[in-house]
């Protein structure tokens, strides 16, 4: 029994969990500065959330994620009703409504959203083979219109938006043809001037600084300006730890959260980017390595969405803060603060090691 | 397959992650290092303490006192407007006033910021005792600059005040900057540039609201450098307090060196107060009267007509002219002062008796050429050259000019007026004391100075004049004294020999005439040479005469290094 149970956990990727696990100390660095000279509450709170994290770690990679993915449609109306709860009875804060209070804590919803989705999502394609139906498809896109109206009308945007790349990602492995999802993202280009309409003030203003930061140095560009001088003026080996003016000056708004990057360009410079990059490269890499080798398309499509996830939250994370990318809040994964981003992050890492444990 | 697509894509996204970083923390890296440095590190000036003016026996003239300023520190204060009104009821002064000068003042949350200037120390004291119930509040000592002379020194000294606009665009390139002080008049404007030192600053850096988090560099400031003049400042004081209310301007020089020892212009003002009241005051109290007043000078002009006679040739010391009181030319009829007529004149005896029917004849013989040559030669109608700024050239007329300007020939009378030191011709008295230095020196056109310089002046200018000559004018000018018909016997002195020369001349229809009263003393060995003028003060050898004796005396009793001057 005791034999069966190490030969079983012979499959665990070292790589991927370790890449993770370096990813976050380095994390826990950069929040320590970006807090710096204050109490060590929030890093405190990160290392207590990583630590409920590892349990839920070790809890899932001992399922079977076919059973995890069995229940998918479980995890759907659960997420659908939370969405729908947030909207109700959430706590409001800086002009969103994302939270929704259990217990003592404040959960973020859309934050799971991703990941249970994306589970659903899997539940659905795996259970259907046809795939060359265009009705199968639809289906699918009408299976995330649903918490994306809902994660939209909170408002949190750039969470909204995560979720089409991964239905995209996965129909593409899935098997859809080619020519469908690029009809079908041919379709959005051309409707999407009418979501311009349908955007929030402030979120127009986002785009639009964006195209052009110094239309507002002072409102909503000085985040963005202030960001690049951060990460610029780190240069090849950055100022130092905890020595970044811009970090320890103020200059930087939410650089514990999704601006965390900033820090980490200022006081480590490009070489301690590239690291950092360099891991979650690492990381994703072996997400896809794992797809890869996943013996079912369960697995394999489970696999990818995480790296879809995890990939395009980092790159346009750091994408925004150097201000190639407009500012949607979307957090760091493993760096940014935040319990519900993180435990996602942690469940979705048990997730991959459970299809490599588990094929 | 479609997996190695999306491992691919994955690569390109991250090599575009990469890109973005190096450009951004490479390539612009040094710009954005730049603007990091910009938004954190902010620069406060401290001023230099500026340089003392000293006179010729280190009397400090301009100096530096305490004043006690308020201040409040906008990054300390909790309630501006409630401490604000606590001021104002402590200082007894309005609270827009306060307001106004706080956001006047206003540079950064850190820097103290001036509400007001030159508190009482009384007052001063009550803040600092209530310093606790007003945070943010603190009194500071700031240097005031201080005249100690008042009115008697103003022109000399001047006054400083803030960079104007003009100054600042033509000075930016010297390190002047907004608000910087700068001299506006006398010897701060001239000798600003060594008074003023070198101001220090700090590197502060400042967190995203701009509060101060700490002091990163301090750059001393380097105080100015002193400066010594010519002046006597017990002089310049007594004839100050001489010349009372009565308009005019007074120069004592050393005839050797060009030294300027007092230079008194009346009326004047006090540049301890703010001279914004005075500015378009009808009496002109802030011209320069000794050196931009130009006026016709009347006999004393005589000195110079009778040298360019002598050194031209065109009279002897044994030419006489017969003055039955008046001269006819065509049908004009010249006056001399005495209607009775003087009888047969020589130079000595013409000039002691200021006879003007002598050098009428004397410039008829010499021509308006001749006098105008000699007239520039002893630097009438160009500045002196003086360091003060605003000097005025006076004007001596010419043939050509007339007809030009005046439209008119040059008429004989115009010679004989010009003799007399009348008509078109203007001086200052700055000009007039330098001709008489010429002739106390031994033919020597100084070059007036009133900054203490080592070695000799420069810019003096031997006249090579006859010595038998001067020697001749002198004599008449001691004549002017001491003899019993001369014109300046109010000046004779029973201390001190003094030669001089009076003048009275037309200043205008209905208007009094202009007093001038300039010679040198000791007649025998001249230390010292003089110019006293009053606007309007009627007689030349009435009370011009009398202060320039007094003046002389004081001079004269006080001028040995071993007698100490009191400061006043």
């Amino acid at each position: 029994m005791l034999k069966l149970e190490l030969k079983k956990y012979k499959d665990f990727d070292w790589v991927l969990a370790g890449s993770a696990m370096a990813v976050f100390c380095l994390g826990l660095l950069f929040l320590v500065s970006s807090t710096y000279p204050n109490k060590l509450d929030f890093v405190m709170r990160q290392a207590a959330w990583f630590l409920l994290g590892c349990l839920i770690f070790i809890f899932i990679i001992n399922i079977n994620y076919r059973k995890i993915v069995g229940v998918g449609n479980i995890f759907y109306s659960l997420i659908v009703a939370l969405l729908v709860s947030v909207l109700i009875f959430g706590s409001r804060r800086f002009g969103a409504q994302r939270w929704v209070s259990i217990g003592a804590f404040n959960m973020q919803p859309s934050e799971f959203g991703k990941l249970f989705i994306t589970i659903t999502l899997v539940q659905y394609l795996t259970s259907h083979k046809d795939y060359r139906s265009l009705k199968t498809m639809l289906m699918a896109f009408l299976i995330v219109m649903v918490p994306f109206v809902l994660i939209l009308k909170e408002p949190d945007l750039g969470t909204a938006l995560m979720l089409i790349p991964i239905v995209f990602v996965l129909l593409y492995i899935w098997g859809a043809p080619l020519r469908y999802l690029l009809g079908i993202i041919f379709c959005g280009v051309i409707s999407s001037p009418l979501a311009w309409f349908f955007l929030k003030d402030y979120q127009k203003e986002r785009l639009l600084v964006f195209m052009d930061p110094s239309i507002d140095p002072l409102g909503a560009g000085y985040t963005i300006i202030q960001s690049k001088i951060a990460i610029g003026s780190g240069g090849v080996l950055g100022k130092g730890w905890l020595s970044g003016t811009q970090n320890q000056l103020n200059f930087l708004a939410e650089r514990h959260t999704d601006f965390i990057f900033s820090v980490a360009g200022e006081e480590w410079g490009l070489a301690g980017c590239l690291i950092l990059t360099g891991l979650f490269y690492i990381l994703i890499r072996r997400a896809i390595f794992i797809a890869e080798k996943a013996n079912d398309p369960c697995g394999r499509l489970l696999a990818v969405g995480i790296a879809t996830m995890v990939g395009i939250q980092v790159i346009v994370n750091i994408s925004m803060t150097m201000g190639f990318m407009p500012v949607v809040g979307l957090p760091l994964p493993f760096v940014s603060y935040g319990g519900s981003s993180l435990l996602v992050n942690m469940m979705a890492l048990g997730l991959l090691e459970s299809i490599a444990i588990h094929r | 397959m479609r997996l190695k697509v999306l491992n691919i894509s994955f690569a390109v996204f991250f090599a575009f992650l990469v890109s973005c970083l190096y450009y951004l923390q490479i390539i612009k890296g040094p710009a954005y290092k730049e603007m990091g440095h910009r938004n954190s590190i902010r620069l406060l000036s401290i001023n230099a303490p500026r340089g003392i003016i000293y006179d010729r026996r280190n009397i400090k003239i301009a100096e530096n006192i305490l004043s006690f300023g308020v201040f409040i520190v906008p990054q300390e204060v909790v309630e501006l407007d409630s401490t604000l009104k606590r001021l104002s009821e402590i200082l007894d002064c309005p609270e827009s006033l306060l307001k106004r000068n706080y956001n006047r003042n206003y540079q950064a949350p850190f820097a103290p910021c001036e509400v007001k200037r030159n508190v009482s120390k009384k007052d001063a004291i009550l803040i600092e005792e209530l310093r606790l119930d007003m945070r943010g509040v603190i009194v500071k000592e700031l240097p005031l600059r201080s005249y100690p002379y008042a009115h008697a020194f103003a022109h000399l000294a001047g006054y400083i005040g803030e960079i104007n606009k003009s100054e600042l665009s033509a000075l930016r390139s010297y390190g002047y900057a907004m608000k910087d002080l700068i001299g506006k008049e006398g010897v701060e404007r001239l000798a600003d540039n060594v008074l003023r030192g070198k101001s220090g600053g700090m590197q502060i850096q400042v967190d995203n609201r701009g509060r101060q988090v700490k002091v990163l560099n301090l750059k001393r400031p380097v105080k100015g450098e002193d400066v010594y003049l010519t002046v006597d400042a017990g002089l310049q004081d007594f004839i100050w307090k001489a010349m009372g209310e009565k308009r005019g301007a007074a120069i004592f020089m050393d005839p050797h060196t060009g030294e300027i020892l007092s230079l008194v212009s009346t009326p004047s003002y006090d540049p301890n107060e703010s001279v914004a009241s005075i500015l378009y005051d009808s009496d002109a109290p802030l011209m320069n009267r000794a050196l931009m007043g130009q006026y016709p000078p009347g006999s004393v002009f005589k000195i110079l007509i009778g040298l360019a006679g002598l050194e031209s040739g065109s009279i002897t010391p044994q030419t006489n002219f017969v003055c039955n009181g008046r001269l006819a030319i065509g049908k004009a009829v010249f006056n001399c002062w005495n209607l009775d007529g003087h009888g047969a004149m020589d130079i000595r005896q013409a000039i002691a008796e200021s006879c003007n029917v002598f050098f009428y004849n004397a410039g008829l013989i010499l021509k308006a050429e001749k006098i105008y040559e000699y007239a520039r030669r002893l630097g009438f109608g160009k500045k002196t050259g003086i360091e003060l700024s605003g000097e005025k050239e006076g004007f001596v007329p010419t043939r050509a000019w007339k007809r030009m300007q005046v439209r008119e020939r040059w008429f004989a009378g115009d010679t004989v007026n010009l003799s007399i030191g009348q008509g078109y011709l203007l001086v200052t008295p700055l000009q007039i004391v330098r001709l008489v230095a010429a002739i106390a020196n031994g033919g020597e056109l100084v070059q007036p100075h009133v900054l203490k310089r080592k070695g000799r002046a420069s810019g003096s200018v031997r006249l090579r004049l006859d010595a038998k000559n001067i020697e001749i004018l002198r004599d008449a000018m001691k004549g002017v004294v001491e003899e019993e018909d001369g014109t300046g016997a109010r000046a004779r002195s029973s201390v001190v020999s003094i030669s001089g020369k009076t003048g009275t001349s037309q200043a205008g229809p209905g208007l009094d005439t202009h007093a001038w009263f300039t010679g040198f003393a000791p007649s025998e060995d001249p230390e010292v040479c003089f110019v006293i003028f009053l606007e309007h003060g009627g007689s030349g050898g009435d009370v011009s005469a009398m202060i320039a004796r007094k003046a002389v005396e004081y001079w004269y009793r006080n001028r040995r290094p071993s007698s100490v001057v009191r400061h006043p």
